[in-house]
C-alpha cells in the first residue's frame, strides 16, 4: 500500500496548493453597512422585525415567486436586488425594469450563500418558511414574512410592504384602488336576484382536488354571487386544496366549473369533454366549463390579480350582470393603472 | 514489543496523514462558495470568534463563515465519519464486505419517520427527532423478527432485514403518493437523496451525543469485532459473548447512522465503499479501520457536499454525487481485487 | 480430569434420531482420545456438546470439574480450544494477527491484546513453525499452512484442553503427517486433546484412547489398541477390512481389500 500512501501524499499537497490558489476573492461582494438606526415592524406572522429607518432607501430581496408582483407593482425596480418570475414574459411586456434584477433562488430552494453576497437590507418570504427564516437570521439580514391567500391579506401585505419599503403612498393608492374594485364587485353581486344565482367550484391541480371551503378561490365565486359547493370540506392545512376524489365532484355537480391558474394542471382542458365519465355533469353538459386565465398573469394567485379573476368568474356565471365590455374595460383599467400599460385578450390568455 | 503492539493496532502513520487532509479539505471548504472569501479571511474568522477575540473582518463574512459554512462543514464531516464507522462494523458483524448501514432498514426508516414528519407539517427539530425514531424503529423490528422466531443465526438477520427494507419501500411508495406534489413531495425527495442546505448548529449539537458516545463504545470493542468476523461458532469457542457483541455493535451503529440521516437524510454508498477502501488501504483489523474508514469518510463527504453547493445554484442532493462517484470508484476498487475475490 | 462428561444425550429434533446416548468418557492431562465413527453418527455433534456450542438433551459436561451449566463462555474457552474442520476467511487477516485472536479469553471487553500477549503469539508461531509467514495476509498461504495457524491460535491461550474437528480432513499426505506430529507433541506437553477422524490408521499412531461413535449413539471407549480390532471397525464402516501388524512401523496399519 505504498504506493496509496504516497497518493494520499500527493493530494494533501494539492489540497493546500489548490485552497491557496484557487479560492481568491472573485466578484464583488457588497461592502459591510454602517449600523443604521431601525424601526420595528410587524410581519404577516405577527413577528415584530427590526428594519432600517431609512426605509427609502431599504433594498430587498426575495425568492418566493408572490412577493414579485407586489414588488414590481410598488415601482422600486432599483432596490429590488433579486426577484423569482413565475413568469418573465409578462413583466417584459409591461416593461418593468425590475426584469433586471438578480436571482438567488426559487420559493422552494433559497442559495443562501447568493443571498450572502447581494446582501439586501430586507430579505422577503413565505410565512412559516422557518429554514429560510433561518438562514436569512444567520446572515444577520432581517425576515420579513409575506402571505397573500385571500383578499383581506393581499391588502395587509401591501400596507406592510409600503411602511417596509418608504413608499406608502403608492402603496394606499394601490389599496383604495383594489378596495374600490371589490366595492363595486360588491354593488354588481347585490344585484344578482336570489333564483338566479349559480353553483361554482374551483378545480386544483388534480380532476380529485378542489379549492376548499377556506381558498381564494372558493371566496371569489361567493363574493361575485356564486353558491359554493364546498361548504365543510377543507384542505389538510388551513387554506389548502381539498383532495375530495372525483366522485365526490361528480356528487357535487355544480352549475360551473372553473379551473385555477395558480398551479401547473395534471390534466388538459379539453379531458372535461373528450373522458365519458365526465359527461353527465352539468357543467360539462352546458360546457360551462372555464380555465381562469394565466397565460401571462395568474388571475387567482395570491396577489392583486384575483380582482380581475372575479370579474372574469362574474361574467362567466352572470354575462348579463358583468357583460364582455364591461370584463374588457376592467381589466384595461387595472392593467393600465398597475404597469401603465393594456393588453390584447389574446396575450392575457382570454377570449370572450 | 510497544511499537510492536502500536504498528499492529493503530495505523498511525496514514491516519495522521488523513487528519492533515481533512484540515486542508477544511480550509479549502472554508473557502469555497459563491460569496468570496480568502483562505486568510476564513481562518482569521475562525480563530476570531472560537477565542472571542474578534478581527478585522466585515460583518457579512462572519456571518457566511460561522452561519453557513461552519455548520454544513461540521454536519458533513460527521456524518461522513458516522456513515463510514457504521459500515465498517456492519460489515465485521455481518462476515460480509458487501453490507451497508442501510442493510438493517436504518436508512429507510429514518426516511419515514421524516416524511410522516413533513406530511404533518412539522419541521426542524421535531423532523430530527421523527427521523431518528424511525431508523431505531426500524431496526428493531429486524432484530425483532428472528428474536421471536428463536433464530441467533446472521442470516436470518440479513433476511429480516430484506423484508423489513422491502417492506419500507411500500410505505415510503405510498407517502410520497399522497403527498402534495407542489410541496411536501419535494422535501421528501430531498430527505431520500440527501442535503446539508438547511443544516443549523442546534440540530448538530442534539446528535452530537448520539454519535461520539456510540464512537467511542465501537472503537472500544474493535478488536472484538474481528473475532465476530471468525464466523459465530468460532468466535463463541474463542470465548466471545456473541450475542452481547453483536447486539452493542449493531446499536452502536444504527444510532450513528440515524443521527446522521435525521441531520441530513439518506446518502447512499459511503458506508459500502469507504470501508472497502480503507481496508484496501490499511488491512481488515477493526482497530485500524473504524478510524481511518472515519477519517475517508469524513474528507469525502466534505469534498463532495462543497463540490456540490459551489457547482450549481439549484442545489443538488448529496446522494447523487456520492453515487456518481462512489459507483465507478467502487468498480475500480472491484477490479484491482478481481483476482482475490474469487 | 480435564474433561468429563456423564450420561449426555442429545438429539437434533424432538422425536428425531438420537445422535448421543447416555455417553460416558473422561479425559485428564496429556492424554489422547481418537473419535472414530461412520459418516453422519454424530462425532462433531459430540464435540460441539463439550465445546458448548450445543446445548445438550441432559447430562453433564465438566471441564476441571466444574458443570459447563455454570461457566461462562471465556471460562470454556479458558479451559479449552477449538479446531474447526474448516475455516472460511472472510476477511484477509494477517497470520500474526489470525492467531493473536486465540488470545481473547484472556482479553477484557474494551482492552486489546498487550505486549505479553504478542510475546506468546511469537513464541507459538516459532514453535509451529510459522514465523516467516506470520505478516502474510492468512488467504494467500496454503490449506496446510492455515490448518497450522489455527492449531496455532489454538494454543496461543495456553488452555488446559484442545479439541480438533477432522483436522486432516482437506490436507494432502503430507501434512496430515505434519498435523498428527503436531498433535503428538501437544499430548506430550500435557494437553489433553480429543480428535475426530475417519481414519483408524491416525487413531493407531496417536495411542492412547479411542472411541468408537455407532450409529445409535452410543460410544464405545477405551485403550486404542483394546478397542482398535478387525472385526469392530469392519461394523463401524460397513466394510472389508485388515488390520495387519507391520515389523516396518512396528505396529497395526489398516489396509482395505482390493477393488
Amino acid at each position: 500500500m505504498g504506493n496509496l500512501k504516497r497518493a494520499a501524499a500527493l493530494l494533501l499537497v494539492l489540497v493546500i496548493c489548490f485552497s491557496f490558489g484557487a479560492c481568491g476573492k472573485q466578484g464583488t461582494v457588497q461592502p459591510d453597512k454602517p449600523k443604521a438606526d431601525t424601526i420595528v415592524i410587524t410581519d404577516m406572522m405577527g413577528r415584530e422585525v427590526e428594519v432600517p429607518a431609512d426605509t427609502k432607501n431599504t433594498t430587498v430581496a426575495s425568492t418566493y415567486g408572490v412577493v414579485t408582483p407586489f414588488l414590481s407593482t410598488l415601482q422600486i425596480p432599483d432596490r429590488v436586488l433579486a426577484a423569482n418570475f413565475k413568469n418573465k414574459q409578462f413583466f417584459r411586456l409591461c416593461e418593468d425594469p425590475i426584469i433586471n434584477t438578480g436571482n438567488i433562488g426559487t420559493t422552494v430552494n433559497l442559495d443562501s450563500e447568493a443571498l450572502a453576497a447581494t446582501n439586501p437590507d430586507v430579505y422577503i418570504c413565505k410565512i412559516s418558511d422557518q429554514e429560510k427564516i433561518d438562514i436569512a437570521t444567520r446572515l444577520g439580514i432581517p425576515a420579513v414574512t409575506l402571505s397573500a391567500e385571500i383578499p383581506e391579506e393581499v391588502l395587509k401585505a401591501y400596507e406592510m410592504l409600503g411602511k417596509l419599503l418608504g413608499c406608502e403612498e403608492r402603496a394606499q393608492a394601490i389599496i383604495d384602488y383594489l378596495k374600490g374594485e371589490l366595492a363595486d364587485i360588491d354593488d354588481l353581486a347585490a344585484k344578482i336576484p336570489e333564483e338566479d344565482k349559480v353553483t361554482a367550484i374551483c378545480m386544483g391541480s388534480l380532476l380529485s382536488r378542489v379549492a376548499g371551503e377556506d381558498m381564494l378561490q372558493t371566496m371569489m365565486i361567493e363574493r361575485v354571487g356564486g353558491k359554493s359547493v364546498v361548504k365543510g370540506i377543507v384542505g389538510e392545512e388551513e387554506r389548502y386544496w381539498a383532495d375530495c376524489g372525483v366522485e365526490k365532484v361528480f356528487e357535487l355537480d355544480p352549475d360551473y366549473i372553473f379551473v385555477t391558474s395558480s398551479a401547473v394542471l395534471d390534466y388538459s382542458m379539453d379531458d372535461f369533454y373528450t373522458d365519458s365519465s365526465w359527461s353527465g355533469m352539468t357543467a360539462v353538459k352546458n360546457r360551462d366549463v372555464y380555465q381562469i386565465p394565466a397565460k401571462l398573469d395568474s388571475w387567482d394567485m395570491p396577489g392583486p390579480g384575483f380582482i380581475l379573476g372575479m370579474y372574469y368568474m362574474m361574467h362567466c356565471m352572470y354575462p348579463d350582470v358583468c357583460t364582455a365590455e364591461m370584463l374588457q374595460t376592467e381589466v384595461n383599467d387595472y392593467y393600465n393603472f398597475f404597469y401603465g400599460k393594456t393588453f390584447t385578450g389574446e396575450e392575457i390568455g382570454y377570449e370572450f | 514489543m510497544a511499537t510492536n503492539s502500536k504498528k499492529n493496532f493503530y495505523a498511525v502513520g496514514f491516519d495522521l496523514l488523513l487528519l492533515a487532509i481533512l484540515a486542508g479539505c477544511i480550509v479549502m471548504a472554508l473557502c469555497s462558495g459563491k460569496y468570496p472569501i480568502t483562505p486568510k479571511e476564513s481562518l482569521d474568522v475562525l480563530f476570531g470568534e472560537l477565542f472571542h477575540k474578534g478581527g478585522s473582518y466585515s460583518e457579512m463574512t462572519k456571518n457566511v463563515v460561522m452561519g453557513l459554512r461552519i455548520p454544513r462543514i461540521t454536519a458533513s464531516i460527521l456524518c461522513g465519519v458516522m456513515l463510514a464507522m457504521s459500515g465498517v462494523a456492519y460489515q465485521s458483524i455481518f462476515k460480509n464486505p458487501l453490507i451497508s448501514p442501510d442493510f438493517l432498514g436504518v436508512s429507510n426508516g429514518a426516511c419515514i419517520g421524516a416524511a410522516i414528519a413533513i406530511l404533518m407539517g412539522l419541521g426542524g427539530i421535531y423532523l430530527s427527532g421523527f427521523a431518528f425514531l424511525g431508523g431505531i424503529l426500524a431496526v428493531s423490528i429486524t432484530v425483532l423478527i428472528p428474536t421471536i422466531l428463536k433464530s441467533e443465526s446472521n442470516i436470518m438477520l440479513v433476511l429480516s432485514g430484506v423484508i423489513v427494507g422491502g417492506a419500507m419501500s411500500s410505505i415510503l411508495g405510498f407517502i410520497k403518493y399522497v403527498a402534495d406534489p407542489e410541496t411536501e413531495l419535494a422535501a421528501i425527495t430531498y430527505w431520500t437523496m440527501g442535503s446539508f442546505s438547511y443544516v443549523t448548529m442546534s440540530e448538530i449539537k442534539s446528535v452530537i451525543l448520539t454519535m461520539v458516545i456510540p464512537m467511542i463504545i465501537l472503537f472500544g470493542m474493535s478488536w472484538w469485532l474481528d473475532i465476530l468476523s471468525m464466523g459465530e461458532s468460532e468466535a463463541k469457542s474463542l470465548g466471545a459473548n456473541i450475542k452481547l457483541i453483536r447486539n452493542v455493535a449493531i446499536a452502536c451503529a444504527t444510532l450513528m447512522t440515524a443521527s446522521s440521516v435525521c441531520i441530513s437524510g439518506t446518502i447512499g454508498w459511503i458506508g459500502l465503499v469507504i470501508p472497502h477502501f480503507a481496508r484496501m488501504c490499511v488491512g481488515p483489523n477493526n482497530t485500524k479501520l473504524i478510524p481511518t474508514a472515519g477519517l475517508m469518510g469524513g474528507i469525502f463527504l466534505l469534498l463532495v457536499d462543497t463540490i456540490t453547493r459551489t457547482i450549481s445554484m439549484a442545489e443538488m442532493p448529496v446522494s447523487i454525487l456520492t453515487g456518481l462517484i462512489g459507483a465507478p470508484f467502487y468498480a475500480v476498487l472491484l477490479y484491482r481485487q478481481r483476482k482475490t475475490i474469487s | 480430569m480435564i474433561i468429563e462428561t456423564e450420561k449426555l444425550n442429545f438429539s437434533y429434533t424432538k422425536g428425531g434420531r438420537q445422535i448421543l446416548k447416555d455417553i460416558n468418557l473422561s479425559l485428564g492431562e496429556g492424554e489422547v482420545m481418537s473419535i472414530l465413527g461412520p459418516n453422519g453418527a454424530g462425532k462433531s455433534t459430540l464435540l460441539n456438546c463439550i465445546a458448548t456450542l450445543l446445548m445438550p438433551d441432559s447430562g453433564i459436561v465438566r471441564l476441571c470439574g466444574k458443570d459447563t451449566r455454570e461457566m461462562k463462555p471465556k471460562e470454556v474457552a479458558s479451559i479449552l480450544s477449538y479446531v474447526p474442520q474448516n475455516h472460511v476467511p472472510a476477511f484477509s487477516y494477517t497470520v500474526f494477527n489470525f492467531v493473536l485472536m486465540g488470545r481473547a479469553p484472556k482479553v477484557g471487553m474494551f482492552e486489546r491484546p498487550k505486549d505479553e500477549d504478542f510475546a506468546i503469539v511469537e513464541k507459538t508461531l516459532e514453535e509451529i513453525g510459522l514465523t516467516e509467514l506470520k505478516d502474510k495476509p492468512y488467504t494467500e498461504i496454503s490449506g496446510g499452512e492455515r490448518q497450522q495457524a489455527t492449531i496455532a491460535r489454538a494454543m496461543v491461550a495456553q488452555p488446559k484442553a484442545i479439541l480438533f474437528d477432522e483436522p486432516t480432513a482437506h490436507l494432502d499426505y503430507g501434512n496430515q503427517l505434519k498435523t498428527l506430529r503436531i498433535i503428538k507433541s501437544l499430548k506430550e506437553k500435557g494437553y489433553a486433546i480429543i480428535i475426530t477422524t475417519h481414519n483408524p490408521d491416525h487413531a493407531i499412531m496417536l495411542g492412547g484412547t479411542t472411541a468408537i461413535l455407532d450409529r445409535e449413539g452410543r460410544l464405545t471407549v477405551g485403550k486404542s489398541e483394546e478397542i482398535i480390532a478387525e472385526e469392530r471397525l469392519r461394523q463401524v464402516y460397513g466394510t472389508e477390512l485388515s488390520l495387519i501388524h507391520m515389523d516396518e512401523v512396528d505396529r497395526d496399519v489398516c489396509v482395505p481389500p482390493n477393488l
